[in-house]
């Protein structure tokens, strides 16, 4: 996927909806007609393939667009992206796009990752808090469990990774014998 | 020379004299001879002489000849001999003076070769002390190498064995109370850290 394409694809759709201030919905919207354009290839094939007319993809995607009821900025947005046959890559300019909408609101999103079943609420809610007040951003978290960590907390958050399991340790343990 | 001829014809002469007396012995007296027996015996040495004179005069020269080539070849030949006598006996000496100074060249060589031969086992023998030493410091030095890798080893393999039986015990020892306390280590420790803007 051309990734330097996508973005210059999602910064033009964000400097729209920045315009009118709908940037978030714009951005759901995108996400979601993404995914279902991803799960449906038989759709991503007719409305990129030159072997059908041009009227009668045009008509095929008004058809879906209008089944996903889109507001008219994304639906043009994705029009143009099927004049331009650049359908193919709608999975990474949605993906571009919510990373600028999160650089732009000043979120990161990140993983904690434990080798427990679960974490409590007041947990994962002080491990978010700890990481927002460290990154000075907006931290939005996953949960992610990995029995192999034997115990601790592993946190990844944009580029940063703070690792506090024992498995980390004990290969820090092993590691100073050698 | 003239000697010599004159004695071979009278020698001759003799000869024939003393071949009338053996012809009258045979059965009669010498008196008892005719005239005719004596004209014939006279006619016969006539006949010899001439015959002799012939001979003598035709065959002189050539005979002379002969004989003063053979003696001159043989003189040349024997001239030709002593030369080669003398030569040979020159070559002789000169040969035993080349051998007697073979002898001295041959005890000269040997001692050469037996000074280089102890000259050469030195230096093998010191070439080879030398090598010796460089094995035995090598050796020494691979023995340092294998010394440290198996320490090393050890150490890893204590460190890995160590690791492994803790996290066994950690997993089996782990209460819902480490659990919890992780999470607050993990939290406190990252308030711990510097903001990062």
């Amino acid at each position: 996927m051309d990734t330097t394409l996508a973005k210059r694809y999602a910064r033009a759709l964000l400097t729209l909806g920045e315009s009118d201030g709908q940037y978030s919905k714009y951005g759901e919207e995108l996400s979601s007609f993404a995914g279902a354009f991803s799960q449906c290839p038989l759709a991503a094939q007719v409305l990129d393939s030159p072997v059908y007319t041009y009227e009668l993809r045009s008509k095929i995607l008004d058809s879906i667009l209008a089944e996903a009821q889109l507001s008219p900025i994304v639906a043009n947005f994705v029009h143009l992206l099927a004049d331009r046959n650049r359908l193919g890559i709608i999975s990474g300019i949605a993906e571009s796009y919510g990373k600028l909408v999160d650089e732009k609101e000043g979120i990161l999103r990140g993983v904690v990752t434990t080798p427990f079943d679960e974490l409590s609420d007041s947990q994962f809610s002080a491990i978010r808090e700890a990481l927002g007040t460290f990154t000075g951003a907006k931290v939005i978290l996953a949960y992610q469990k990995d029995p192999s960590l034997i115990g601790g907390v592993v946190a990844r958050v944009g580029d940063l990774v703070l690792d506090g399991s024992l498995k980390t340790q004990l290969k820090k343990l092993n590691d100073s014998f050698s | 020379m003239r000697y010599k001829t004159a004695s071979i014809i009278i020698l001759a002469f003799l000869l024939l004299l003393l071949a009338a007396p053996l012809l009258a012995t045979e059965g009669t007296s010498y008196f008892n001879y005719s005239r005719a027996a004596w004209l014939d015996f006279g006619k016969r040495v006539m006949n010899f002489v001439v015959f002799f004179l012939i001979l003598f005069f035709l065959l002189r020269k050539p005979i002379k000849a002969f004989f003063k080539g053979k003696k001159e070849s043989i003189a040349r030949n024997l001239e030709y001999l002593e030369t080669q006598a003398a030569n040979l006996d020159e070559q002789n000496q000169v040969m035993r003076k080349q051998l007697s100074s073979l002898a001295a060249e041959k005890e000269a060589v040997i001692a050469q070769f037996e000074k280089d031969g102890a000259r050469e086992r030195d230096r093998i023998i010191a070439e080879a002390e030398k090598t010796a030493e460089g094995i035995v410091l090598k050796t020494e030095a691979a023995m340092g190498q294998e010394v440290k890798t198996a320490k090393r080893k050890l150490a890893q393999e204590t460190g890995r064995r160590a690791a492994a039986i803790a996290a066994e015990i950690l997993k089996k020892n782990i209460t819902d109370e480490d659990k919890r306390r992780a999470v607050v280590d993990f939290v406190g420790s990252i308030t711990k850290l510097p903001a990062r803007n």
